[in-house]
């Protein structure tokens, strides 16, 4: 059976954000953050999460890699992190943990309306400038992929997550994409999901659909027909945990969604592999 | 009686996250036996160090029961232990969820047979009768067992009011078994093929001083011996590990030649997959015919 192997220190997983810092990604949305600002926030708190699951007593136990790759800026497709981390693609949660870009204090607003004062380390700044060379950014997604499974043949297979607002600038990114699909561990194929998000609010949204035939144009269906399938353990977060009942098929794509709508994208996508932990994580 | 435990496969042995009473505090005379296991989550922080404080609280002379009392004296132990740490930004957020741990404890009076256990989340106790599992406690089906047992929290000390308890009479020949949650759920599937027969074999009058001078004196005898009940182990690997540990660091004392072979068996029931990869404790008590 697929996805069913247990991660572990040994085995660990692995997680890949590819995420477009074009220059539209500037665009407000309805709380006032740019997209750009809005993914980096989601995508930090992610890290931030993570290693706080994967922390113990004696230290962080890396039982998972993740790398941001962002692509726009200078036409270029490099890694997110900054600081210590720079340049770096995909990086064991270890070093995550010991090596933030900074250490925010942020004010968040608390169930009974109190301020309370939280940390918020960051690892990467917003970006929103230039192109978006879709394409290429696949082409180093591939590279980086094949080198994690030449080294982790065994692992649960990684997980892909593109973020993006826009349409590619350099060419379709189809070929690549299937290339990325079609590389697999010995416990099943590679997962993309494709989070296409707009600042246009609800309208238009399209969640996970199963089929194509709804889609409006021939972006949205290529990005659908380069989205993976959603394994069984997806559609049973997307139901018990989120309260989202999918049809079997559905595939992990999101077409204009909302800031909801991404944030669910990534918990969909991310959740089963955490939950594969062994005992109650 | 016996005792036997092991850490997750792959780990090391200072990561294991089960706590129990240790056999050195029991008074081999009384005649009142409390013992207790319990499991710290491996999704929280310092779940280890929650395991113990509990159990040795729930061991102590001075145990009156699972009240607040119980309750803040543990927690007291382990904040103790955990306030002498110098903690990164992500150990004190993780600090902040709090520790979590089930436990199961049991309390015997050998004069009169009458025994209690009190439990939380999914570590057991079995009573075996005639080779049957008369009782289960507090899951008594392998389909119960879950990824999200009710847990005692150090967060929380109303958790203190999910504690399940119940009483019991032994008889002679009875056997009681403390198990942490991958051998409970072991035993309850496979609870008409008497998968604690094997645990009886390990059950030995063998004291470790004994062992020990045995296996430094007398390995060939031992060896050929051990043969028969235990035809697959490869004792050459086990004489060298001991062998060395006492060449090298005096540390025999902290071999037992009982736990090495539960281990030898645990392993190969992980890998046909029959015990989930999960700490292991196991404490056996047989009471006499």
């Amino acid at each position: 059976m697929s996805y069913t192997a247990e991660i572990s220190r040994n085995n660990p997983g692995c997680f890949l954000f590819v995420i477009d810092q074009s220059g539209s990604m500037v665009q407000v949305l309805p709380d006032g953050r740019s997209k750009a600002n809005f993914v980096a926030d989601t995508i930090n708190k992610f890290l931030q999460n993570l290693v706080i699951k994967c922390s113990k007593s004696e230290g962080i136990r890396d039982y998972f890699y993740v790398g941001v790759i962002g692509y726009g800026q200078d036409n270029k497709v490099i890694s997110a992190f900054d600081g210590d981390l720079l340049g770096k693609e995909l990086v064991p949660i270890s070093e995550i943990a010991n090596h933030p870009l900074e250490i925010q204090e942020r004010e968040i607003k608390t169930e009974d309306d109190t301020i309370q004062k939280v940390k918020f380390p960051i690892w990467f700044n917003p970006i929103a400038d230039g192109a978006t060379p879709m394409k290429e950014a696949f082409v180093q997604v591939n590279k980086i992929i094949a080198n994690w499974l030449s080294q982790n043949s065994n692992c649960f297979p990684p997980l892909v997550i593109h973020i993006t607002d826009g349409e590619f600038s350099d060419g379709d990114p189809s070929h690549e994409m299937k290339q990325l699909m079609s590389q697999a561990s010995s416990d099943g194929n590679v997962l993309v999901l494709n989070l296409h998000f707009s600042s246009a609010g609800h309208l238009g949204q399209i969640l996970f659909p199963n089929s194509n035939e709804i889609l409006p144009d021939d972006y949205a269906k290529m990005l659908f027909d380069n989205s993976s399938v959603l394994t069984p353990a997806m559609l049973s977060v997307a139901k018990e945990d989120l309260g989202i009942k999918l049809e079997n098929n559905s595939r992990g794509f999101v077409f204009n969604g909302d800031m909801r709508s991404v944030i669910n994208g990534i918990e969909i996508g991310t959740r089963p592999s955490i939950n594969t932990r062994p005992n109650k994580i | 009686m016996l005792l036997c435990c092991s850490q997750k496969n792959g780990l090391d042995k200072s990561e294991y996250e089960d706590a129990f009473t240790p056999l050195l505090l029991l008074d081999q005379h009384s005649r009142k036996i409390k013992i207790a296991i319990a499991d710290g989550a491996t999704e929280s922080s310092f779940s280890k160090e929650w395991a113990n404080a509990l159990v040795k609280k729930y061991s102590s002379s001075d145990f009156h029961g699972l009240d607040k009392g119980f309750f803040e004296d543990a927690f007291k132990e382990w904040e103790l232990c955990v306030k002498t740490k110098k903690l990164s930004w992500f150990a004190s957020e993780k600090l902040n969820d709090g520790a979590f741990a089930a436990f199961v404890g049991l309390n015997i009076d050998l004069e009169s047979g009458i025994f209690k256990v009190e439990a939380i989340g999914d570590c057991c106790l079995f009573l075996i009768r005639n080779n049957q599992i008369i009782r289960s406690f507090p899951i008594d089906s392998y389909a119960d067992f879950t990824n999200n047992p009710v847990l005692l929290s150090t967060k929380n000390i109303d958790s203190l009011k999910s504690f399940k308890s119940k009483n019991g009479k032994l008889l002679p020949g009875d056997m009681l078994i403390l198990a942490s949650d991958a051998l409970a759920a072991f035993i309850l599937k496979d609870r008409n093929s008497s998968p604690w027969d094997f645990f009886m074999q390990l059950v030995s009058k063998d004291s470790k001083k004994r062992e020990k001078e045995a296996l430094l004196s007398n390995w060939k005898e031992l060896k050929k011996e051990r043969k028969k009940i235990y035809p697959d182990a490869d004792f050459d690997k086990f004489s060298n590990l001991v062998f060395k540990s006492h060449a090298e660091d005096n540390k025999l004392e902290n071999w037992s030649f009982t736990n090495w072979i539960f281990k030898n068996w645990l392993a190969k029931q992980r890998d046909l997959r029959a015990i989930k990869n999960d700490d292991i404790t196991l404490y056996l008590i047989k009471i006499k015919e």
